[in-house]
């Protein structure tokens, strides 16, 4: 009772912490597609080159986040950095390479030989195969590992606050540090509310984005 | 028209196709037929540059395509394959409509175009062109990689044991299709095949590879008369003489003006043609002409009409089915002679086996 009070009498700040929240998100995730998507594509040339990317990737997600956000502080404070949202944006980013790197992968290296011949035989360029037959047909397995790295960095961002990066993590950091239930239950169900939301959104994107023929 | 000249392709150490020489006139189709691992699709693969020839020069209307970007040559060549290899995530207009998208033609005419040939297949565009290729049977979605192959009228096509995934019933009648819209089309095509049968009923010549090498390029009849050597032999079965069946239509086999017996003719009528020809049996007509019964000449003798010694016609033969099935039809009915009737039932021939012998040796000699 006295949480929900709490939550009610503090909506405009919970809102504002769960903006900061989603903007490190989305910018990281963001960050993470543009560079693991090209990445996974990339290895399906080469077994090696992909057992060692994933290998790479597999490591740096066992990293436990908060003595990532450690090694950085010395690391990125010759830029003015080492403490608040950037150290965050590349935590996540380098968590967000394994799920979407495999799923891209996977998925691309799992598309029919045949129509790969057959695009190839009517004389596609392989841009053109990528983008009219391989990344269509791959984007359900892809999507599916956004939404694993967006679930996985709301919750890695909400353990940012401890370095100053805001977000819902706030009110568990200070829920903590005051021994304020109030603080600390709000903070945990606004981030499973928002990994939930994230979620259920994606998973609608996802579905408005795969072709009728393969749903 | 294609020609191959010397056209050679080693891998690694192993030389898969050894100075082969070919040429596929105009309009005409080119199977290539032999055991698996003698170079056929390799040869063909060459021809579209999904495999680069070590040495030897292809040409296409008499231009070498082996120099020149690969990708725009294969443009201008139908390409089927077995696993027919429609794109699951476009439509069936869309996947018809990809070479002609990737030339950039108007959207309009080419979509246009897609629904022309799908009727040619005898598809209704209505029903199919907005279909996913998981809402296709297999013989559809077959009918429509085909058709994809067409869609921006390649003067040449490719063909990569297209029809080897159907069912056989399927099959004759996909094959049938592809014969008429091929000749109506008039485009040049290589077909791989590792199905006899198949080569003979598509074939204007076959040419028949081993190790690498061609063993012999000839017309199917041509093939299955004379195969020239031991291995070609070998490789058409000791049943090649009843393969050269199907090469024959009725029409060009029975006798066209087979005596004329009516059912309501008395048996001395009919002993007195039997005594006039050597056939064993005859066809008797009914008032309209259509073939009523059968008379051996054992059955021919006492009193009375026709009609009273006669046995029922148990089949018959239209004058266009191939020997093959009109032979077929005399041994399931134990037939000495078979009517050969047109559309309308109206007998036009007849057809025994002595008929059936010429035909076939006839054939021997023709060049």
């Amino acid at each position: 009772m006295e949480t929900i009070n709490f939550a009610a009498q503090n909506w405009q700040v919970i809102l504002e912490r769960a903006g900061e929240h989603i903007v490190i998100v989305a910018a990281a995730v963001g960050i993470a597609i543009i560079t693991a998507v090209p990445l996974g594509i990339a290895i399906t040339q080469n077994r090696r080159a992909a057992d060692a990317v994933l290998y790479a990737a597999s490591i740096l997600i066992t990293i436990p986040s908060v003595a990532l956000f450690g090694i950085m502080i010395p690391l990125l404070a010759p830029i003015g950095h080492g403490i608040g949202a950037v150290p965050a944006v590349v935590a996540i980013v380098l968590y967000s390479q394994l799920p979407i790197v495999r799923n891209t992968y996977t998925a691309i290296a799992d598309v029919d030989p045949a129509l790969r011949e057959a695009a190839m035989g009517m004389g596609m360029r392989p841009f053109q195969r990528l983008g009219q037959v391989e990344i269509p047909l791959a984007l359900p397995v892809i999507m599916a590992g956004v939404r694993t790295a967006v679930v996985m960095s709301i919750g890695v961002t909400a353990i940012a606050a401890y370095i100053g990066a805001g977000g819902l993590g706030t009110f568990i950091s200070r829920g903590i540090a005051q021994s304020d239930p109030r603080q600390l239950i709000t903070g945990a169900v606004a981030v499973s509310l928002l990994a939930i939301a994230a979620d259920l959104g994606l998973g609608a994107l996802q579905r408005a984005l795969t072709s009728k023929g393969i749903r | 028209m294609i020609r191959l000249e010397n056209v050679t392709k080693v891998f690694d150490t192993v030389t898969a196709v050894d100075r082969v020489n070919l040429e596929v006139p105009k309009g005409e189709i080119c199977v290539l037929l032999g055991p698996s691992g003698c170079g056929k699709t390799t040869t063909m693969r060459m021809i579209n540059r999904l495999i680069e020839p070590t040495s030897g020069r292809i040409l296409i209307d008499g231009e070498d395509v082996t120099q020149g970007d690969p990708v725009k040559l294969r443009r201008r060549i139908g390409y089927v394959i077995q696993q027919i290899g429609l794109f699951p995530n476009k439509t069936v207009v869309d996947n018809i409509c990809t070479v002609p998208d990737l030339l950039g033609k108007p959207r309009k005419e080419s979509r246009a175009r897609a629904a022309e040939l799908l009727e040619m297949v005898a598809l209704d565009p209505a029903v199919f062109l907005n279909r996913y290729p998981r809402e296709l049977s297999g013989g559809q979605a077959q009918r429509i990689g085909v058709v994809r192959a067409l869609a921006a009228d390649p003067p040449v096509m490719l063909m990569d044991e297209p029809f080897g995934a159907i069912d056989p019933i399927n099959r004759e009648v996909i094959q049938d299709e592809f014969l008429r819209l091929q000749r109506r089309l008039g485009t040049t095509v290589v077909l791989v095949s590792h199905d006899l049968d198949e080569a003979i009923k598509l074939a204007d010549r076959v040419a028949i590879l081993r190790d690498g090498r061609l063993m012999r390029y000839a017309p199917p009849a041509e093939l299955l008369s004379d195969p020239g050597d031991a291995f070609v032999e070998d490789f058409l079965g000791r049943d090649r003489a009843l393969k050269r069946l199907r090469l024959v239509c009725a029409g060009d086999a029975m006798d066209r003006n087979p005596p004329r017996l009516l059912l309501s003719d008395t048996q001395a009528r009919a002993r007195e043609i039997f005594e006039a020809t050597a056939a064993p049996a005859l066809v008797a007509v009914g008032p309209r002409g259509r073939p009523r019964g059968l008379i051996t000449r054992a059955a021919a003798d006492g009193a009375g009409t026709v009609a009273e010694h006669a046995t029922p016609v148990a089949a018959t033969c239209r004058v266009e089915d191939d020997l093959r099935l009109a032979v077929a039809a005399m041994l399931a009915d134990n037939m000495p002679i078979i009517p050969c009737v047109d559309a309308e039932g109206i007998l036009r021939g007849t057809l025994n086996f002595a008929d059936v012998t010429a035909a076939l040796s006839e054939k021997d000699t023709a060049p």
